[in-house]
C-alpha cells in the first residue's frame, strides 16, 4: 500500500513537471511585418533543450588548405561553400553541425554563416541592421518549424533562420540581409572547382567529437522532432528542394529532378527575372539574377521545412 | 561483482543513447591524427552544468570516440552506482530467500532509471526524441531538468526498499 502511494505521488510530480511553459510574446521597435503573425510565430518558438550558446558559435574560425582538409575530411563529405573577400572557403557540415553560426567578417563587415541541421538549410546573413549597428549571432537554443532560430548579440532580438525577420525583442519586425552565393556541395567537388580555397579547421575553441554525426539518421527519415505549423505531403518531408525567395513570393525547386535534367530555366518570381540553373562541377542547382548575373541566396533545405515557412510556395516542374 | 558490472553496463547504455560514446565503424578517426587522441575542453564555470559540452573528447580508435559532459559523468557514476547497488540486493534477495518463501524480488528500481536517459543531450535533438517524435517532444524537454533527481529518488527509495526486504528474508530464514 505503501509503495503505491509512493508511486502515485512520484506519478504526480512527474506530471506536473510535463505541463507546457508558454512565453509571452515581447515586442518592441517598429515593425514592417504585421505584427500579428510576427507575434503568432514568436508565441509558437519552442525550446529545442540547449540553454543559449548551448550548441557554441565558432566566433574566431581558423582555416586550412584544401589539401590539408583532404586529410582530415573524405571527398563525399557535405560542405557549404561561400566566398569571402575573393577567397572560396568550405565549411564542413561534419563541424558546422555542432556549431550552428560561424561569425566571419567579409570586407569589414559582420557576417554569419548560419546552418540548421534539423531543417538541412545554410543560408549567409549579413550583420549589419538597418539602424546601422553590426552584431553577430547566437544560438538561442529555440527552435520554430524546428528551425534555427538565432539572437543578435547588440539586442537579444530573435530570428528564426529561415524566416530572417526578427519576431521578438528590440528589432521586431526588422529584416536580415541573406548574401546569396553560399552552395551546398561536397568536399571533392568543391577542391576540384577551387583548389586554392581555404577550409574551415576543427580548431574552435571548443572541444567536440567533430566526424560523428548527432542526429543519426533523421535526414533520411519521415519523423521530424518538433512540430511545424504547416505541413504538405506532396514530397518526402526530408526530401531536397532548393528554396527561393523574392519579393514575397516563394519556389521550391526538386534538386534531383531539377538536377537530372540538367536545364536552364527562366523564371520570374515576385517579379524578378531570375534563371535557375545546374552547375555540373559543383552538383548544385543555382539561381541567378538574369541581367546581372549575380547569384541570389537559393539554398538545400527539407522540403517540411521549406512548405511550414511558405505555405504558398509554388514549385517548379 | 554484480554492483560493478550493472555500474559499467549502465554507463556504456547511458553513453551511448546520449551519444557521448559513439561508435561509426565507417567514420575512419585515423584521419584526424595518431590514436588515441584526447582533446580537453578549456576549463570554465559553465563546464559544470552544461549537458551539451563535453569536458573531453577521446578518439580512441577508428571507429570509437567518446565525447561525455561533466554532468553525464556525474549522472553515469552517481545512478549507477544506485542501479549497482539495486541490482545486487535483487540478486541477493534471490539467492538468499528461503525455498518456501515467496519474496517479491520484481526489480521496478529497473524502470526508474529509464527516464534519465532523457537527461544528456549532446545535441538539441536527442535519439530518444527522434524516436518519440514531435508531438512529445515539447512534453519532454520541460520534463529534462527533473528525470535525474527523480530517477535518483527512486533508485534510493528502491534501495532502501530491498533492504527491507532482505532483512525481512534473513529474519524468516532465521526463523
Amino acid at each position: 500500500m505503501r509503495r503505491r502511494r509512493f508511486l502515485a505521488a512520484s506519478s504526480a510530480l512527474i506530471a506536473a513537471a510535463c505541463a507546457p511553459r508558454v512565453e509571452p510574446p515581447t515586442g518592441g521597435g517598429t515593425s514592417a511585418a504585421p505584427a500579428d503573425e510576427l507575434d503568432q510565430i514568436s508565441r509558437m518558438i519552442t525550446s529545442g533543450g540547449p540553454p543559449p550558446d548551448g550548441i557554441p558559435p565558432v566566433e574566431k574560425p581558423i582555416y586550412v588548405s584544401a589539401n590539408e582538409a583532404s586529410k582530415r575530411w573524405k571527398d563525399d563529405a557535405v560542405v557549404d561553400s561561400f566566398t569571402i573577400d575573393g577567397q572560396p572557403r568550405a565549411y564542413v557540415r561534419f563541424i558546422t553541425v555542432w556549431h550552428e553560426i560561424v561569425n566571419e567578417t567579409a570586407g569589414g563587415e559582420p557576417i554569419s554563416i548560419t546552418y540548421c541541421p534539423l531543417t538541412g538549410s545554410t543560408l549567409v546573413f549579413s550583420g549589419l541592421l538597418s539602424d546601422g549597428r553590426s552584431t553577430t549571432f547566437g544560438t538561442s537554443g529555440l527552435l520554430y518549424n524546428s528551425n534555427l532560430v538565432m539572437y543578435d548579440r547588440a539586442t537579444k532580438s530573435m530570428w528564426p533562420q529561415l524566416f530572417g525577420t526578427a519576431v521578438r525583442g528590440e528589432l521586431k519586425g526588422q529584416h536580415l540581409a541573406e548574401i546569396g552565393g553560399a552552395v551546398t556541395t561536397t568536399l571533392g567537388r568543391w577542391k576540384a572547382a577551387f583548389p586554392s580555397g581555404v577550409v574551415l579547421s576543427t580548431d574552435t575553441g571548443h572541444a567536440r567529437a567533430y566526424g560523428t554525426w548527432p542526429y543519426g539518421d533523421y535526414e533520411t527519415s519521415s519523423g521530424v522532432i518538433f512540430p511545424v505549423r504547416y505541413t504538405d505531403e506532396r514530397f518526402h518531408r526530408k526530401k531536397i528542394v532548393v528554396g527561393v525567395r523574392a519579393d514575397g513570393a516563394a519556389l521550391a525547386i526538386p534538386k534531383d529532378e531539377f538536377s537530372a535534367s540538367r536545364q536552364e530555366r527562366r523564371i520570374t518570381l515576385g517579379g524578378r527575372d531570375l534563371v535557375v540553373r545546374y552547375d555540373v562541377d559543383l552538383d548544385a542547382v543555382r539561381v541567378f539574377e538574369r541581367r546581372s548575373g549575380e547569384a541570389v541566396s537559393a539554398y538545400d533545405v527539407m522540403w517540411f521545412a521549406w512548405y511550414a515557412f511558405n505555405p504558398k510556395t509554388e514549385v517548379l516542374r | 561483482m554484480t554492483a560493478a558490472f550493472l555500474l559499467v553496463l549502465y554507463g556504456i547504455l547511458y553513453l551511448l543513447v546520449a551519444k557521448a560514446l559513439v561508435f561509426d565503424p565507417g567514420a575512419e578517426f585515423g584521419r584526424f591524427g595518431p590514436l588515441p587522441s584526447l582533446t580537453l575542453a578549456t576549463p570554465s564555470p559553465r563546464l559544470v552544468t552544461s549537458w551539451t559540452d563535453p569536458a573531453f573528447v577521446l578518439y580512441l580508435s577508428d571507429a570509437l570516440v567518446l565525447a561525455p559532459s561533466l554532468p553525464a559523468i556525474l549522472t553515469v557514476v552517481l545512478l549507477g552506482c544506485l542501479v549497482g547497488v539495486n541490482g545486487a540486493m535483487a540478486v541477493e534477495t534471490l539467492v538468499r530467500r528461503p525455498p518456501a518463501c515467496t519474496v517479491d524480488g520484481s526489480p521496478w528500481w529497473g524502470v526508474a532509471v529509464l527516464p534519465s536517459f532523457l537527461a544528456s543531450f549532446s545535441c538539441c535533438a536527442p535519439t530518444v526524441l527522434l524516436l518519440l517524435g514531435a508531438g512529445a517532444a515539447g512534453a519532454i524537454i520541460s520534463v529534462v531538468p527533473f528525470v535525474v533527481p527523480v530517477a535518483g529518488l527512486l533508485l534510493a527509495a528502491s534501495v532502501v526498499w530491498s533492504a527491507r526486504r532482505l532483512e525481512s528474508a534473513f529474519i524468516v530464514a532465521g526463523a
